[in-house]
């Protein structure tokens, strides 16, 4: 598994995650604090709110803690595991709350240099996001929002359709089209993925 | 437009369109049911979804990380606590979390205490099980405050250490007040007090703090005007566990009157 830059002066997330499903507190511990800006950053990207993105980080990290013993690394990185927890609690919380998510072009033009990281951590950020950027930049507007929504805001085809104003089967071919594009950009970029 | 690398079944022609609404997880319904059985049964198919997958996660990595306020650490260290089963493994997980907040800020304390006072006076501070027979205290100052540290006594023993950090400004002014302390007194295990008195008499309860078989360290902010401490006391549910006196010529001013250093025994 590649290791980031966080990650290269301290244990592994796998090792971590090993020792919290150990009930190692310290483990736990070093794990919250390698991942609670980038959970907190995605929820608050999302709901644009700084509370409810805060209790949406911290259910994430809990729920994290408390199923470290069932992570499967066959079944992707760890860092896309405590993200893709956060994202789902996230879609969770803007349906039960019927919040008004953050503009969706808001959302992918987020700086790549942030706004309270650490200088580490978001140089860290930086390198994974600079080619990812330039792969969404490969696509139309249309279909980027059509990406976002579908996959930050989990809006099916039919709930873009009508968000967007379009035909269903257009919001079909946006989300298809605008996904197999940035699955080949990452390829030709030779992404590790 | 050729879409996707599936297989040439007219299964895979049927349900490759959906892999993408699958990968993204947004696919409803019996179409989803549908698309999955066939995912499962067909490798090319299944690969084909996996990479898409990939390209789809791919855009967690594009949102920048932001610290969280001030607090999520402690906020959060609740909420794991609250949230375990048994009551044994709750405590010790709680407590232990408390105990990295609390070591941190008694190396923050310490550090302040080590510039003020110098090696030698903030080694005592630092080191556990070496305390010495006798009270001690010592005073000086660091970044605009002044430092006071003084033994806590249990039984004529020596058992820890309390230090007051005063500025005699407001906390709206960014300089606050403080009081640390760090403590090995017994094996019990348990929520102690501790309870300050100001050179005018005054008493004031300053909250509560987990022992850890005996083991215990814990900073609070003080109000403006209460670093006049006079003394500390620990509270067990028994009665006083360790208590601190200070000399009325350390912590009295609030103002700083001048350069203090060095360390002193009563």
């Amino acid at each position: 598994m590649k290791r980031t830059r966080e990650q290269a002066s301290g244990p592994s997330d796998e090792s971590l995650l090993a020792g919290m499903a150990h009930g190692d507190e310290r483990a736990g511990l070093v794990f919250v604090r390698r991942y609670q800006a980038r959970v907190f950053g995605l929820a608050f990207g999302m709901v644009g709110d700084a509370s409810l993105a805060e209790d949406i980080a911290q259910e994430a990290l809990v729920r994290a803690w408390r199923h470290a013993p069932v992570y499967d690394p066959r079944r992707g990185a760890v860092s896309t595991w405590v993200l893709t927890i956060a994202r789902n609690l996230t879609i969770d919380a803007l349906r039960m709350r019927r919040a008004v998510p953050t503009d969706p072009d808001d959302l992918i033009n987020l700086g790549l240099v942030s706004n309270g990281a650490s200088p580490e951590a978001a140089a860290v950020s930086a390198d994974a996001a600079r080619g990812l950027h330039a792969a969404l930049g490969g696509l139309s507007l249309e279909q980027r929002r059509a990406l976002v929504l579908a996959y930050f805001y989990g809006m099916t085809a039919l709930e873009i359709s009508s968000s967007e104003s379009i035909p269903l089967g257009t919001a079909k071919t946006r989300i298809r089209a605008g996904l197999n594009k940035l699955r080949e950009i990452m390829a030709s970029q030779g992404s590790p993925r | 437009m050729t879409d996707y690398a599936t297989g040439s079944s007219p299964e895979c022609a049927r349900y490759g369109s959906e892999l993408a609404e699958l990968a993204l997880g947004i696919a409803t319904g019996r179409e989803r049911a549908e698309a999955l059985a066939h995912v499962e049964q067909c490798p090319i198919c299944q690969a084909e979804m996996e990479r898409l997958s990939l390209a789809a996660d791919s855009m967690l990595e594009v949102i920048p990380g932001i610290e969280p306020p001030l607090g999520f650490e402690v906020r959060l260290a609740e909420r794991l606590g609250t949230g375990r089963g048994a009551r044994r493994h709750r405590r010790a997980g709680l407590s232990e979390w408390r105990w990295g907040q609390r070591r941190l800020s008694l190396v923050l304390a310490s550090l302040l205490a080590l510039v003020a006072l110098g090696a030698g006076a903030g080694a005592g501070w630092l080191m556990r099980g070496r305390s010495p027979a006798v009270a001690r205290s010592s005073f000086g100052t660091v970044a605009g405050g002044r430092v006071v540290t003084q033994s806590l006594m249990s039984k004529g023993r020596a058992v820890g250490s309390v230090a007051v950090y005063s500025t005699g400004r407001t906390q709206a002014s960014g300089q606050a007040n403080w009081l640390f302390m760090s403590l090995d007194v017994g094996s019990w295990t348990g929520q102690a007090s501790c309870e300050i008195t100001l050179f005018d008499g005054h008493k004031i309860l300053l909250g509560t703090f987990w022992l850890d078989h005996g083991y215990g360290a814990w900073g609070v902010g003080l109000a403006p005007g209460a670093a006049n401490v006079a003394s500390a006391l620990v509270l067990g549910p028994k009665g006083v566990l360790a208590s601190a006196e200070f000399p009325s010529s350390t912590t009295r001013a609030t103002t700083i009157p001048g350069y203090y250093s060095g360390a002193g025994g009563n």
